[in-house]
């Protein structure tokens, strides 16, 4: 490589790099030191290219991983590890809990009762959901609040999981923890707070088929606005833990996603992405 | 100038965490649930960063490292222990995001990504913030026009501190061509940064007044603010 590469009696800025890196033949490397040496331009490049690097150290990236962006990549490792675990038989006996406890920190576990229970309250919600929207779509109801107001609303007598009644779930249990649903509870539970928000017909009688209890006013609102995305409902778990189900619009068109926290006013990074659903554009 | 290789960590690189990566890893691979989450949230941060400026465009750049991560997930089983897992992880990552580009420009009728001006979030306050912000927007364009492998380079080795030799590790070629594709790059931002120069400034009407303003308002403070083109 010649040092005048240019043609213009200077190096070129690629060579100058070069040598600065060590990449110069050695003959090449004496005739641009010697150019260097007695040319002011020629050095002015050489500091440029220093500049250059300094430049770049500063631009570095140094803030975290936006909420948003991390919240994805959670869930979508936690996908993964739900699809490549299959359960050992020991597991089997509650893969629900196993599966809904991962997170940034392990909490008490609620004992839930087996699959067959957990289906049965399952449907119980759905039921009684459905009994809700039948009642309401009928009610001449013209105020429309927000679902945080629904959620608000004074009536916890529906818990984490579905008002079911499972014999074996004293009050205390099953309003325990968000974090110990199983997986199907969960996404069920952020379809009902946002088909709150979906349903044409609204008022406080929607928090007696929602999960847990109503929230403080302004729960959650601090994690919509950290992600900007929509505040579609809030509940209390009502356990000691104090754990709080936040529902947000999705990242996709068409979907909720479900954050457990433990404190309202929570942000981004505080908050763990459990459930993320489909949700009717259309109200029924 | 010798900035390249004088970095034996990547900065950020927390080599005092515990349990350390490569037993997350083995307790990943052995079925803990838990540790390969962990062991992302761990080094999350820097792959983004690294992502992002490969790839110049935060869509795409969320893509490639959620496609990463998922196939690390998945051959976890595969990682021999020749390398650090923080090396193993962002050697996926960056060939991921190489992908996409080359994909990218398989397919002529994709426009490429804008820089992304919009992300303002994580920019650096400095006692210039404003002089900082505009000299790292124009940085980030800069870098955005070079060739994707250049640019991987440079942001591994300058922007990252990772040394030639892992970054060659990383991206799986020689240590000389890490030093000749950072060399290229530095070479082509010179002409595209030339007018950050604080005498190129001062020449330069259109941004005299800003420059001018900006050096007033920052008359008070702490004037080795991070790259604002006023500084000494």
């Amino acid at each position: 490589m010649s040092a005048d590469a240019t043609g213009t009696g200077h190096l070129d800025a690629t060579v100058v790099a070069d040598l600065a890196e060590g990449l110069l033949a050695p003959a090449d490397a004496a005739a641009a030191e010697g150019h260097l040496a007695g040319c002011a331009a020629c050095r002015d490049v050489h500091d440029q290219l220093g500049r250059v690097v300094s430049l770049l150290r500063d631009a570095r990236e140094a803030g975290p991983m936006p909420a948003d962006v991390a919240a994805r990549l959670d869930a979508a490792l936690a996908a993964e590890s739900a699809r490549t675990r299959t359960p050992s038989p020991a597991r089997a006996e509650r893969p629900v809990v196993e599966l809904a406890t991962r997170g940034r920190r392990r909490l008490p576990q609620l004992r839930w009762p087996g699959p067959g229970l957990a289906a049965a309250a399952a449907a119980a919600g759905v039921i009684a959901l459905g009994s809700w929207l039948a009642i309401n779509a009928d009610s001449p109801t013209g105020a429309e609040p927000s679902s945080a107001d629904a959620a608000m609303a004074p009536e916890a007598g529906a818990v984490a999981g579905g008002p079911a009644r499972a014999d074996s779930a004293t009050p205390a249990a099953r309003a325990a923890e968000f974090s110990s649903l199983d997986r199907p509870s969960l996404q069920r539970a952020v379809r009902e707070l946002a088909a709150v928000e979906a349903a044409p017909v609204r008022g406080s009688e929607a928090a007696k088929a929602l999960p847990g209890q109503a929230a403080p006013p302004g729960c959650g609102a601090d994690l919509a606005s950290g992600l900007g995305r929509q505040l579609l409902g809030v509940r209390a778990a009502g356990g000691a833990g104090g754990e709080f189900l936040v529902v947000t619009q999705g990242i996709e068109p068409g979907t909720a996603e479900g954050y457990v926290v433990s404190a309202c006013d929570a942000g981004p990074t505080a908050a763990s992405l459990r459930a993320t659903v489909p949700v009717p554009q259309s109200t029924p | 100038m010798s900035p390249a290789g004088s970095d034996p960590e990547p900065r950020g690189f927390d080599a005092a965490a515990d349990p350390d990566d490569a037993t997350l890893l083995a307790r990943h691979v052995d079925g803990d649930p838990d540790a390969f989450a962990e062991l992302v949230r761990r080094h999350r941060d820097r792959l983004w960063a690294v992502a992002l400026r490969t790839l110049s465009d935060r869509e795409e750049a969320a893509d490639a490292l959620q496609d990463a991560l998922v196939a690390a997930f998945r051959k976890a089983g595969t990682f021999r222990g020749d390398a650090a897992v923080t090396t193993w992880l962002h050697r996926i990552v960056v060939n991921a995001c190489l992908d996409r580009v080359r994909r990218r420009a398989a397919r002529p009728s994709d426009p490429l990504p804008a820089d992304d001006r919009s992300e303002t979030l994580s920019l650096p306050t400095g006692p210039d913030p404003a002089e900082a912000r505009e000299t790292r927007l124009d940085v980030l364009a800069a870098l955005a026009s070079l060739p994707a492998e250049q640019r991987a380079a440079l942001v591994l080795v300058d922007m990252e501190g990772w040394s030639v030799e892992e970054t060659a590790r990383l991206l799986g070629c020689a240590p000389g061509t890490v030093k000749s594709r950072c060399s290229r790059g530095r070479a082509r931002l010179v002409p595209l940064l030339a007018h950050l120069r604080p005498e190129a400034a001062a020449r330069n009407p259109g941004r005299l007044t800003d420059v001018a303003s900006e050096a007033v308002a920052a008359s008070g403070s702490d004037g080795t603010g991070s790259g604002g083109g006023v500084e000494q």
